[in-house]
């Protein structure tokens, strides 16, 4: 007999479906009530376990990583303080984990030599072989932990994973390779370039663009050896990449671009020329833009390059050619550019119809505060 | 002797209403419970997911980079005078390089534009303009002659609403991408850094919106949100987990299966060029921030181009919520009549294939279950009082019901509260859970029942014709240091 028939009511099938349903839905509830006190209890532990552990380790570190470089600690003090901090750890794995952890924390906050010292104290501590078993892990984000804790230490990938994650279905651990590869590998920090089919999103590029921005410029790869690339997204991050880095050498890598199929690839091209300041190549640029008259990013940047041109120049009519563009934003920048040569630019605009537009438009580029 | 035939005609007229009044509210509250049940499971994952994805984020690189995207920082004012400077510097001083703030003074009639013009030194400047979305007239442009200050810009025009006053913005924004900001609200010092990594990471996304979360009784300092706690006022507190429930589990899942169709309007992220070229806010409609991110993804259905609408669960955004059933009873019908306003203007969009799962699964969802719905559950009430008053009540069927329906209310709340813990834990004090716990039980009768009135009245005003805001009176944030320092 259940439960409703002992209390003497007789249910249908329909009204017994919808008391189990519910009766299921509280315990549901009852029970992520448990998980929620207890993950608040656990997180509490945890927090109090972490801070006592920093509290351990802080007085060897301070002292390891404290030292002069030119009085270097004796090996039994360093053997000591490194004793102390595996005690610390105790070994298990959340020592283990604080312990990078807090490392890592330290040297992001830390400058100079102290930092080489942080990586020193990570391998002594044997901890890069912790972080490499987890590069053997089957959850991924504990792979991409291991891959980002040596990386950030600078330790070498293993050759063998290296490869192997370099063409991971996963996106963000094949992102981590990759920026694990340019943070360690300085002779060849783009190596994984060569071979590489998919696509580098806006998002890694600017990733890539940090650490290759950290690292000795005297390294930095020659970019140009990409611009054949099949993929036209690396095509493009190695012309930013040139322009950022001022790699002047590659401009007529750069210019022959201008004549690429995709329009993207013409437009990072012509602001690699501009930022580059390849006033040699004006002719090919205005070429190329007058393949794309409507591209309103290619308008723009042709104006912006055009802008380096001596005063007087019979090619800075291309320019006043864009004050009758459609778009307004293109007639903007064109007044204002040729303004930045205010006596030329002044007489070239006095020779047009003083259209109320244009009248705005010279007000609004000689306003210093806008500007 | 032979039956009445009237009497037998009015039984069986009567059968049949019970059978499809009966049957069709419990089918639709069984329906609901699915669709719910499943945006939940589908949230946690998408949740889990995210969190695991950006474990290792470093957002500071977007901070120190020359690819990071422009953003213009659009912000519309009307008689703020009591918080505006806070606000603007609070704006200024976010976590991006490359970016511009564009307060619009939409035709204030208090000390806005004058406390602006005082406070951050501005002279009026002839910046030329294309008025590419039709809008009231612009009376002025300021900048400061202070260089501290040389990412504001305020335009002054002439009252014409949020809509319009955000159109005046997409017109003068400078950036590719325009956030479109309600300028009382307190934007956490990293939310243009987390906004901007979907335009990033995909060149698909045309918007991106961000959870807003509720701000009463935070503590708040210098336009900065310093301290979260949860609101003391119980109808603030209702609505706190009302916006973890609907940011968290709802958007997430609509995120992941790319039918969002709304962004909150307090914080949105979009393309400038694709927000000017489907045509702007609607002026016309009290619902311009959900309207306009179907206009946009109209718009690239029907020119065919591949496009995604992203989401961010980081709590970015903090609003202070209505704490009096009058004020929080205007939003709620503006809100009901935006909803049925957007879905009136899109209805081609009511089961059409060419505009995919928008046509086919998220339109008729919002129609169904988040305009309808107060009126097919009062529908239910009213046929309930009406079997009340014949005697016809079956209890046990009404008792087992009531149960299903309140347990299954709480559980939602529950699963809520775990995707909360477990992702972003901002209630970190230890009453906090037994508040939001006891807030839960008693929510599905002390305020479920005012937010379905208060949507009826929203459409019983829409058939009225009625258009207005209405008044959102605010306490201000202000209010809340000014105890802080008193306690």
């Amino acid at each position: 007999m259940s439960v409703t028939e002992s209390l003497g009511l007789h249910l249908d099938p329909l009204e017994t479906f919808m008391i189990e349903a519910g009766g299921f839905f509280m315990v549901a509830g009852i029970v992520i009530v448990v998980i929620l006190l207890t993950s608040r209890s656990l997180k509490n532990r945890r927090q109090r376990v972490v801070t006592e552990l920093h509290e351990a380790f802080q007085p060897s570190l301070n002292v390891m990583l404290a030292q002069s470089p030119h009085e270097p600690m004796p090996d039994s003090s360093q053997h000591y303080h490194l004793e102390q901090l595996q005690k610390a750890m105790a070994q298990d794995r959340i020592g283990k984990q604080v312990m990078i952890d807090y490392l890592i924390a330290l040297k992001r906050s830390l400058a100079g030599t102290a930092t080489i010292r942080v990586d020193e104290v990570y391998r002594a501590l044997g901890l890069h072989l912790y972080s490499e078993n987890k590069m053997h892990s089957r959850v991924w984000k504990l792979q991409a932990q291991g891959i980002r804790e040596l990386a950030t230490m600078k330790y070498h990938l293993p050759e063998k994973l290296k490869r192997l994650y370099v063409r991971a279905r996963h996106e963000t651990l094949r992102e981590e390779v990759f920026m694990a590869i340019t943070r360690t590998e300085q002779d060849n920090p783009l190596s994984f370039l060569t071979d590489y089919a998919g696509k580098i999103s806006p998002w890694m590029q600017l990733n890539l663009h940090h650490y290759l921005s950290l690292m000795d410029p005297r390294k930095l790869p020659d970019f140009s050896q990409w611009f054949s690339h099949l993929d036209e997204d690396v095509v493009i991050f190695c012309l930013q990449m040139t322009a950022q880095f001022r790699q002047a050498t590659n401009v007529s890598g750069i210019a022959a671009l201008l004549e690429h199929k995709n329009p993207r690839v013409v437009e990072s091209a012509i602001q690699a020329l501009y930022n580059l300041g390849a006033i040699e190549y004006a002719n090919d640029v205005i070429r190329a833009a007058e393949r794309y008259p409507a591209h309103i990013n290619i308008c723009l940047l042709t104006v912006d390059f055009l802008e380096l041109l001596e005063p007087g120049d019979p090619r800075l009519m291309v320019t006043e050619s864009y004050l009758d563009h459609p778009e307004f934003v293109v007639r903007k920048k064109a007044v204002c550019n040729l303004l930045k040569e205010e006596e030329y630019g002044r007489f070239r605009l006095s020779l047009r119809p003083q259209t109320p537009e244009l009248q705005a438009l010279i007000e609004d580029a000689t306003e210093p505060l806008l500007h | 002797m032979p039956p009445n035939p009237y009497y037998i005609n009015q039984t069986v007229m009567w059968n049949l209403i019970y059978t499809l009044v009966n049957d069709g509210v419990l089918l639709y509250g069984f329906t609901v419970a699915v669709w719910y049940f499943f945006l939940a499971i589908m949230s946690m994952i998408e949740m889990h997911a995210y969190l695991k994805r950006n474990y290792f984020i470093d957002y500071s690189y977007i901070l120190s980079s020359p690819f990071a995207p422009g953003i213009s920082l659009l912000a519309p004012a009307y008689n703020e005078s009591l918080t505006i400077i806070d606000n603007v510097k609070s704006l200024l001083s976010l976590m991006y390089n490359n970016y511009e703030v564009i307060i619009i003074n939409d035709g204030s009639k208090d000390e806005t534009l004058n406390k602006l013009i005082a406070a951050f030194d501005l002279v009026r400047v002839p910046l030329a303009y294309e008025m590419t979305l039709p809008a009231k007239p612009v009376r002025g442009i300021y900048k400061s002659r202070n260089r501290a200050f040389r990412k504001l810009v305020i335009i002054d025009k002439v009252n014409g609403g949020k809509a319009d006053a955000l159109n005046v913005g997409l017109n003068l924004a400078n950036k590719p991408l325009v956030a479109c900001i309600d300028v009382d609200c307190i934007i956490e010092p990293d939310a243009l850094l987390k906004m901007a990594k979907p335009f990033l990471e995909d060149r698909e996304v045309i918007a991106s919106g961000g959870v807003v979360r509720i701000a009463n009784s935070c503590v708040v300092e210098e336009g900065r949100l310093v301290e979260v706690k949860l609101p003391t006022n119980l109808l603030a507190k209702m609505q706190v987990l009302e916006y973890i429930r609907a940011f968290l589990l709802g958007r997430m899942a609509w995120s992941k299966l790319n039918g969002l169709l709304l962004i909150s309007g307090a914080f949105g992220l979009f393309r400038r060029d694709i927000a000017v070229k489907s045509g702007g806010y609607d002026p016309n409609t009290v619902g311009e921030d959900m309207e306009l991110v179907v206009r946009m993804r109209c718009y690239m259905h029907d020119h065919k181009i591949p496009y995604r609408v992203a989401y961010i669960p980081d709590p970015l955004c903090w609003t202070e919520a209505p704490s009096t059933n009058e004020v929080l009873g205007r939003q709620r019908n503006r809100w009901a009549r935006g909803t049925f306003e957007t879905l009136r203007i899109h209805k081609k969009l009511l089961f059409n294939p060419k505009y995919g799962l928008m046509g086919m699964v998220s339109y008729p969802f919002w129609l169904v279950y988040e305009w309808a719905s107060p009126m097919i559950e009062s529908t239910g009430l009213l046929f309930f009082l009406l079997l009340v008053i014949l005697g016809k009540v079956n209890w046990l069927f009404f008792f087992s019901l009531m149960l299903a329906i309140y347990c299954f209310a709480f559980f939602l709340s529950m699963f809520a509260l775990l995707t909360e813990e477990f992702s972003f834990y901002k209630y970190t004090h230890h009453k906090d859970i037994l508040k939001m716990i006891g807030a839960s039980l008693i929510e599905p009768f002390w305020f479920h029942p005012r937010v379905v009135w208060w949507s009826l009245v929203g459409n019983w005003k829409l058939i009225r014709g009625e258009k207005s805001w209405g008044t959102m009176t605010r306490q201000g944030f202000v209010e809340y240091r000014k105890n802080v320092a008193k306690a």
